[in-house]
């Protein structure tokens, strides 16, 4: 039992209290009603755990969409990309010679665009 | 005796999970309710719960443990801790639910005399109770007892000195002196 040696008197009142503080046995039954509640609750182990994970990743995913699909850009930035969006615009048609519809037309000559998207890139890159 | 460690190893890995468990479960079922009873103040019920979750908890965590012996001390911490958090959870009604289901159980030989031991012991720290209850009443050796409470051998030591004499004052009209002594 323990390593520990007690005097004849701790001895007769440990065992006293061995004697007198001991759990009731268990019955067949009672053992019986302990291992089923056991065995319920360690089949719920792993279906409620997939299920917890499952949920959270689903309301993680759910939330992530919502905040990319609803945040809108800042208003100073939309400002300033508009504004940006029409310089590029009529410094690009200039640079091409296009005006107007002529934007569109698809018998643009592309070979102009590497000197001119050059060109563009050191008017709106510089600072 | 190679041979024979061989077929025991490859025996043990054939065993499931599941299998494996139904046996731990049968070899400290017993034992785990009667130390959660006796860390509880005495409680069939609180017991029964407290070592329902330390299983569970088992059986979540059976898979990282191939050592019996060390599964063995970690469920033994596990159920402890169970058994504080009981504790500390329902302290408050200690005293009324202890008297009660001690009362209620008939086939206890003193229910009185359960109810004054589970009072003294209330009295102890949580580490000089622990230690206590797992040396002499439950038969840990001191080394088991220090890897379990994680805890050195000097400080289980001097834990069981300061509870034998806190039980000694608490219980001396139980256990008068002179029946208490030996020549």
């Amino acid at each position: 039992m323990s390593q520990n040696p007690l005097d004849p008197r701790d001895a007769a009142l440990v065992d006293q209290i061995q004697k007198s503080y001991t759990a009731p046995s268990m019955s067949t039954e009672s053992q019986r009603a302990f291992d089923q509640r056991l065995q319920a609750s360690v089949r719920r182990v792993p279906k409620s755990r997939n299920l917890v994970s499952g949920a959270l990743l689903a309301a993680a995913a759910i939330l992530v969409w919502i905040q990319i699909d609803s945040s809108p850009p800042a208003p100073h930035v939309l400002a300033e990309t508009a504004e940006l969006t029409q310089e590029r615009n009529e410094a690009y048609a200039s640079l091409l010679g296009l005006e107007g519809d002529d934007l569109w037309a698809s018998d643009v000559d592309t070979t102009m665009l590497p000197d001119s998207y050059q060109q563009l890139s050191s008017l709106f890159l510089t600072p | 005796m190679k041979p024979r460690l061989f077929a025991l190893a490859a025996t043990q890995a054939e065993i499931s999970l599941d299998e494996r468990f139904q046996q731990f479960v049968e070899a400290h079922r017993e034992k785990a309710i009667s130390l959660a009873w006796r860390l509880t103040g005495g409680q069939a019920q609180a017991a029964e719960d407290v070592a329902q979750e330390a299983f569970l908890r088992a059986y979540k965590a059976l898979p990282r443990f191939r050592d019996e012996s060390r599964l063995e001390t970690w469920f033994t911490r596990i159920l402890i801790r169970q058994a504080h958090n009981h504790r500390r959870k329902h302290t408050h009604h200690q005293e009324t639910v202890t008297a009660s289901l001690l009362t209620t159980h008939p086939a206890m030989p003193d229910p009185g005399l359960q109810f004054r031991v589970a009072q003294a012991l209330d009295t102890l720290s949580r580490g000089q109770r622990e230690t206590f209850v797992l040396v002499y009443l439950e038969g840990f050796t001191i080394a088991e007892t220090s890897k379990i409470l994680r805890r050195s051998s000097g400080t289980i030591k001097t834990h069981l000195h300061r509870a034998l004499r806190r039980l000694r004052s608490e219980l001396e009209d139980l256990f008068p002196l002179d029946e208490r002594t030996t020549p």
